[in-house]
């Protein structure tokens, strides 16, 4: 990656010599030009040398008070006030271990100042997070695009890009309040990266939970494994980690983001990987029929409203070969598991305050019946990291 | 396609943005303050971190350079020290905002 540290006296110079519209076009099917990426870095990765330091001092220390900060609105705080939720609820007279309605959940808990101050902590914390990110790698907006631009046609692996693909509605969405979105900032991959560390409270995780996510991903019975698509793939973490699990294997990933599938292939450059990334839709990926022994999509389909994830599961038995092996992972659906009073006020705000738009629709949902309607065969143990969290299922074609 | 349509090919200008309604206290101001007082942590922090690096240097090197401030890698132990040392500052001084042992005296805007 480019020395991000020299940057801050290079912007003006870079600013003079670059064009106004980057013509990311040409990165279209790209491939295996150079080996790998110019690296000079001289605030150097964190400790695995696979995430890039931030690149400024005062940058990183923010983000590490905005995890803190949302650490202890979630723990000490968001203990403290998810007892209250559960404690209004049962004066109202329900039992807090299973959320009554949505509508009388809120009534119970009313005006509670221990409850809406946690929200306010747990958002201003997510509003200063993506602040801090997005005014940070702005500030040298030009080089980072330049960066970016060298990569798009470089290898190994190859990147496509589809700028003028009809995006769904749902994708266009600021989701988790991130400025722009998934598409709307040039720079939104490297943005939305450090922002989930931040969310999942470890700022500087380098893919570790991808590389675990990839080590437990099914493989057909019949042990062919050599083509992976992973839909939704955001910035390529999950394909990055099968193709060190799978080296032989050709990995795919596409996604309707050009500033994420962007980031995702140079990364996927610094660290030698040669996946394929492609712009194209989940509902439409314009692959052939019985194209992939194993298709994955990680934390996709509560993004997803009900009505487009019913065309994309068709559109994945379709390409999906017999025998192959769908991997959805993703959070437990309401069908799956009862939430408590406080577990789904917390979810509550995050489908409306971390605007997750579609996350109650899909909790709602039955997914599993959804998967099954589309022609696959559903078997609900699949290999989880975590049980009690994530969904535990997988789909399989028949012939 | 409209005008909106016609973004650049790095990113489109037709994206949705999130609804700002956000206020959860009794009053829109006062959230405000709050985000304030909390985002002035944000930056007292990297204050102190600044401040750790560079007595850590002194002691070690006898001087300094903006360079080495920048570019400083803490060992495992110290970074954890200091993790301690922001998570202790948080909650000393943001604990206060857990002082909300009675319900609020004016209906808050979201009230149902």
């Amino acid at each position: 990656m480019m020395d991000r540290r020299t940057l801050f006296g290079t912007t003006v110079a870079l600013a003079g010599t670059l064009a106004s519209d980057m013509t990311v076009g040409k990165a279209e099917a790209a491939t295996n030009k150079t080996p790998h990426l110019k690296d000079i870095e001289p605030r150097g990765t964190y400790s695995q040398g696979r995430l890039e330091r931030l690149p400024s001092l005062d940058m990183e220390s923010r983000l590490e008070f905005a995890q803190g900060f949302r650490k202890w609105s979630l723990r000490e705080f968001g203990r403290a006030s998810s007892d209250r939720v559960n404690h209004l609820v049962k004066e109202a007279g329900f039992d807090p271990k299973v959320s009554p309605p949505i509508k009388d959940l809120l009534a119970a808990v009313g005006n509670d100042l221990t409850v809406w101050t946690n929200v306010r902590c747990k958002t201003t914390a997510q509003q200063i997070m993506w602040k801090n990110l997005v005014d940070g790698f702005h500030t040298n907006e030009r080089a980072y695009l330049e960066e970016l631009e060298t990569a798009d046609t470089s290898g190994p692996g190859s990147l496509e890009l589809n700028s003028d693909i009809t995006l769904p509605q749902y994708a266009k969405h600021e989701i988790h309040i991130q400025p722009g979105g998934y598409v709307g900032d040039p720079l939104g991959g490297c943005v939305y990266h450090y922002g989930v560390n931040i969310f999942t409270l470890d700022l500087k995780s380098e893919d570790q939970f991808h590389r675990d996510l990839a080590a437990i991903v099914p493989i057909p019975e019949d042990g062919k494994a050599q083509r992976f698509l992973d839909i939704g793939t955001g910035v390529a973490q999950l394909p990055m980690a099968l193709k060190e699990r799978f080296p032989e294997a050709d990995i795919w990933g596409i996604d309707v983001g050009t500033p994420m599938l962007r980031y995702g292939h140079m990364r996927a450059i610094e660290q030698n990987l040669e996946i394929h990334l492609a712009q194209r839709l989940a509902e439409d990926t314009k692959f052939e029929d019985n194209s992939f022994d194993v298709i994955t999509a990680y934390i996709l389909f509560h993004e997803v409203p009900t009505e487009d994830a019913k065309k994309i599961l068709t559109e994945v038995r379709r390409i999906l070969r017999p025998g192959g092996v769908f991997f959805p992972v993703d959070f437990k659906t309401y069908s799956q598991a009862t939430t408590s009073a406080s577990g789904r006020f917390n979810q509550w705000w995050d489908h409306v305050y971390n605007n997750e738009l579609w996350a109650e629709e899909y909790r709602n949902s039955n997914f599993i019946q959804m998967m099954k309607d589309a022609g696959l065969i559903v078997r609900e143990d699949a290999p989880t990291l975590e049980a009690r969290f994530w969904n535990g299922i997988m789909g399989i074609k028949t012939a | 396609m409209d005008d909106r349509e016609k973004s650049t090919p790095s990113h489109r200008k037709d994206f949705i943005p999130a609804q700002k309604d956000d206020v959860f206290l009794s009053d829109a101001a006062l959230d405000n303050v709050t985000s304030a007082v909390i985002a002035l942590g944000s930056e007292f922090w990297a204050l102190q971190k600044r401040m750790n690096v560079v007595e850590v240097l002194l002691e070690d090197k006898g001087s300094v350079s903006k360079a080495m401030i920048e570019n400083y890698r803490p060992s495992a132990e110290q970074s954890a020290a200091w993790e301690e040392q922001r998570d202790r500052f948080i909650k000393r001084v943001y604990g206060f905002l857990q002082n909300t042992h009675s319900p609020s005296k004016k209906p808050g805007r979201r009230a149902p």
